[in-house]
């Protein structure tokens, strides 16, 4: 009996009976508040993927790739692009479903989606894509989805790899038509990954489908940089290790949600509801929300907000949930205050802002107000700075020093193109945790 | 070759062929209208396709929310969980007697707010009103409405409910056209393939959606067919253009066979002129050879000639004594052979009419030169029994082309011997006036009809009448004789009675020949 339950326990803490799921951690800012009128503070929701060992069979993909084959596209971009697609082929499987779509001014259906068993075939189909035309991106996404659409599954990753070098000219071409079809292939579980190519794409159109469907994005400045983008996004598909996640936060009575710092969530009332398509091997996804808790009394403890998590579970192929809640208690002392600091929460509050404060910038610059952003990317990285050494957070003093590059870049003229491109690049990454 | 046949000949060619052109042209054009209409009816035929399409799109995409909402319950909580899961769906609302029930104008989430915000003039248009609460048969159970919200298209699905209200659903506009896209054909049928077709699809503003083919429209080019679709999409086109040549298609085939055939007419016309100038050419070769033949013919003749007169002479000069009737036989000769050699001299003359005839001038005694001529007429004369009177001018040296003279001078006492016999008498005076010499030579014959007076004159004319018949001649001397005067500065002329002249019928010529030693 007592060997029993030695290996029993030696079981439970290796961690072998329980299925691997999402962790999910709530954390204040400032579990510890200072007593007094009401304030606002932060909350962290964080899920974090758990680790897909590579010797189980990793979730099939049902992936579209829409090529952008405008006529600006000729030469070396078509070129790379092609054996950036063919590499990507290379990565799969049968088990897989490939689609590739082909844009213009018209779109075609280069392969329809079909498994990936005779590579070859699919290898020549690439080779003899040409360029001629506009942009038809839009038809383009669309198409992907169509494709799509014919095997989608709960049970597989599907996801549209979208490139483009330009600007979308025909069909609609606006970022909010994008962002909303973004948003809708979102709730139909489709991601679409953005990767722009080159100086001439819109970026704000690239990132905002990309936050959209929850897919990730890139800047890929050299045609050369697409084969190993093309890489860094097939394995990430390969990681996916939850789907379909639903997280509901409940703020407890007297708590009165904002924002969400880094995501356009739905505030309802008390309740915060995030959707996300994926969360990828031990990646650290995290949102930040703004509340305002009520007036404290020393010594009083409150609950802040409870929160679950639901999702399909990529490993189990079941449906999991997981839940959470956090309290809050208030003190009138500083000390006491500045000790339970959730330093890692503080970090990320300060590294969220500092990406809204660079999204601002960029709008000065755009209304061509330089001077002021440079003064606001100087601001933020003096205060990152200063938290930095408060912290001695690594993670702070980069930002911080990426701030003070943006701010010493912004206001020159010739490369503002593609210094705009790579600060939303940035932007993206990091409000989003992307891996890559 | 003259420049008049030319012009003539080029226009005979140009006109023709221009002409029928021009017919067939308009008779293509006419052909090519009727084309217009069938070909433009197979591009309305591809448009319907499309249309086709697009309806089947918006019946399935009607299908499945009514599919969705089937069951749907209307309270609240399930119509936003519905809003929000669903991908097309952005905003469920519901309306009752004339006031939105879900979502709450106030105190909702967000997005609700905003729901109000892009849909005010949806709301304002009173849908629940213009449809109505009572499901008359004569009213829809479902439908569609669409609006705009700055400058994008807005679409919303409605149906009645059972408890009386109506049922929204504001779409993701987006992604309606997602979808849209998604299912239209990603490239239309192969034989329509090609640059030069363009099928458009345009939104309600008149932008492109989605196009077909590569034909390059131009900025205001109209379309050769239109399609409106309807339903949601009301106010959208479908258009389809195409390059002229892809437009005319078998009809340019036919132009080409129009120019093709003109060209021939021309080629046939052209062949047949060069056809007809090479015989024209031929023949005045022929012609130019005959002349040259003739030529050398009349040389080879005057030679023989020449000689007989010359023996002749010698005969009557070596025997000193002929009698008369060896004596007549020697004239008979001589008569003879200067008839035979005037004749060559006129067919001569006249073959080399083409060529301009230079007088060759030399010195002689003007009445003698007459004279002479006249010596070989006495016999003949006599043997007629006419009466040559001769009345010389005594007018002296003049420079003339003498042989032209002998010419000219014995084809009209020639024509006086066969046509004026009659008369028994014919007179012959010469002599110099106003810088030219003049013979005339007149006989008491019929006379020549006032009426004959020049065609006399022309060649191979011999008036048909009595005179003639039985008279042998070329016809040629008054035509060559005439030609040969004014070639010399001269004329030669029927003269007309004169008052002074005997009385009676009868002919006189008149020659006139410039002097050219003698000034006028």
């Amino acid at each position: 009996m007592k060997k029993a339950c030695i290996a029993l326990t030696m079981c439970l803490s290796l961690g072998l009976l329980p299925a691997a799921e999402l962790k999910l951690s709530v954390d204040m800012e400032h579990p510890v508040l200072r007593a007094g009128p009401r304030q606002v503070t932060y909350l962290k929701v964080g899920l974090t993927g758990f680790e897909w060992k590579t010797s189980t069979d990793r979730p099939p993909l049902n992936v579209a790739l829409v090529l952008d084959r405008s006529g600006s596209m000729e030469g070396e971009k078509l070129e790379r692009a092609k054996d950036a697609a063919k590499m990507a082929v290379g990565f799969l499987s049968p088990r897989d479903i490939l689609s590739i779509v082909t844009y213009e001014s018209e779109v075609d259906v280069l392969l329809p989606a079909t498994r990936v068993t005779d590579k070859r075939r699919i290898m020549r189909a690439i080779d003899g894509i040409e360029s001629d035309g506009n942009t038809a991106l839009f038809a383009g996404v669309s198409k992907g989805a169509h494709e799509l659409r014919k095997f989608i599954d709960r049970g597989r990753v599907n996801r549209v790899i979208l490139l483009s070098d330009g600007l979308a000219n025909v069909g609609p071409d606006s970022t909010d038509d994008l962002v909303d079809l973004g948003g809708a292939l979102r709730r139909e579980g489709i991601s679409v990954t953005t990767i722009g190519l080159g100086l001439d794409y819109n970026e704000d159109l690239m990132s905002g489908l990309a936050q959209a469907s929850d897919g990730n994005h890139a800047f890929a400045r050299e045609p050369a940089d697409l084969s190993r983008i093309f890489d860094l996004e097939f394995k990430d598909a390969f990681e996916v290790v939850a789907k379909d996640v639903e997280l509901v936060i409940t703020c407890a009575p007297g708590i009165k949600p904002i924002r969400v710092l880094n995501r356009e969530g739905d505030v309802d009332g008390n309740v915060i509801r995030l959707d996300l398509n994926n969360v990828y091997s031990l990646q650290d996804r995290y949102f930040l929300i703004e509340v305002e808790v009520p007036a404290m009394r020393d010594g009083q403890s409150i609950s802040v907000a409870t929160v679950r998590a639901r999702y399909l579970n990529m490993l189990s192929s079941k449906n999991d949930e997981v839940a959470g809640a956090v309290l809050a208690r208030a003190s009138e002392s500083d000390s006491a205050v500045l000790a339970n600091r959730n330093k890692d929460v503080v970090e990320k509050v300060a590294v969220q802002k500092s990406v809204l404060a660079n999204k601002q910038a960029v709008l000065l610059r755009d209304k061509g107000q330089s001077k002021e952003a440079k003064a606001l990317l100087e601001t933020t990285a003096a205060e990152l700075d200063d938290l930095a050494k408060d912290l001695d957070s690594p993670a702070l003093r980069a930002e911080s020093a990426q701030s003070a590059a943006d701010a010493a870049g912004i206001e020159n003229e010739s490369d503002w193109q593609e210094k705009r491109k790579s600060m939303v690049d940035e932007q993206y990454a990091t409000k989003n945790q992307q891996r890559y | 070759m003259k420049r008049g046949p030319i012009v003539a000949a080029g226009a005979l060619i140009i006109l023709p062929t221009v002409f029928s052109l021009w017919m067939g042209w308009r008779a293509l054009e006419t052909d090519r209208a009727g084309a217009r209409q069938s070909v433009r009816r197979v591009f309305e035929a591809r448009l319907g396709d499309l249309a086709a399409k697009v309806d089947d799109f918006v019946k399935s995409t009607e299908n499945e929310l009514l599919n969705a909402t089937d069951r749907l319950s209307l309270e609240d909580a399930s119509l936003r969980a519905f809003s929000r899961k669903s991908s097309l769906v952005r905003q469920a609302f519901y309306l009752k007697d004339g006031s939105v029930l879900f979502p709450p104008r106030f105190g909702g989430s967000q997005s609700e707010t905003e729901f109000f915000l892009r849909a005010s003039d949806l709301l304002s248009a009173e849908l629940d009103k213009e449809i109505g609460p009572d499901s008359s048969r004569y009213r829809p159970e479902s439908g569609w409405a669409t609006w705009f919200f700055g400058d994008g298209q807005q679409y919303a699905y409605w149906r009645k409910t059972r408890q009386g209200g109506i049922l929204g659903l504001e779409l993701n506009s987006a992604a309606l056209m997602g979808r849209l896209a998604g299912v239209l054909p990603e490239a239309l049928p192969a034989d329509s393939a090609g640059s030069g077709q363009l099928f458009v699809i345009e939104d309600a503003r008149g932008k492109d959606f989605m196009a077909w083919g590569g034909y390059a429209r131009r900025q205001d080019e109209r379309p050769i067919a239109l399609v409106q679709l309807d339903g949601p999409f009301k106010g959208w086109e479908l258009e389809s253009f195409a390059s002229a040549g892809a437009q005319r298609g078998a009809a340019s085939a036919e132009y080409w066979f129009l120019i093709l055939a003109c060209l021939m007419l021309a080629v046939v016309i052209v062949g047949a002129f060069f056809f007809l100038a090479r015989g024209f050419r031929r023949e005045l070769e022929e012609a130019g050879q005959r002349v040259s033949f003739v030529n050398q013919v009349s040389h080879e003749l005057k030679t023989p000639l020449t000689n007989i007169r010359l023996y002749v002479d010698l005969f009557r000069q070596s025997l000193a004594r002929l009698d008369p009737k060896q004596e007549g036989y020697l004239d008979v000769i001589s008569s003879e052979s200067e008839r035979l050699t005037r004749l060559i001299h006129n067919v001569l003359s006249f073959a080399r009419k083409d060529r301009t005839l230079k007088p060759r001038p030399e010195s002689a005694d003007w009445d003698g030169l007459v004279g002479d001529s006249l010596d070989c007429f006495k016999p003949a004369f006599r043997e007629k029994g006419i009466e040559l009177i001769f009345e010389p001018g005594g007018s002296g040296v003049a420079l003339v082309d003498a042989d032209w003279a002998r010419q000219i001078v014995g084809n009209l006492v020639s024509n006086a011997e066969k046509y004026a016999a009659a008369g028994k008498s014919v007179t012959v005076s010469c002599g110099a006036a106003d810088g030219a010499v003049w013979v005339r030579v007149r006989d008491r014959g019929p006379g020549i009809p006032a009426k004959d007076a020049q065609r006399i004159f022309e060649p191979f004319v011999r008036l048909s009448d009595s005179i003639t018949e039985g008279v042998s001649g070329s016809g040629l001397g008054l035509s060559i004789s005439r030609d040969l005067a004014r070639a010399h500065g001269g004329d030669l002329i029927l003269e007309s009675a004169r008052p002074g002249d005997p009385p009676g019928p009868g002919s006189s010529f008149l020659l006139t020949m410039k002097d050219f030693g003698r000034k006028a």
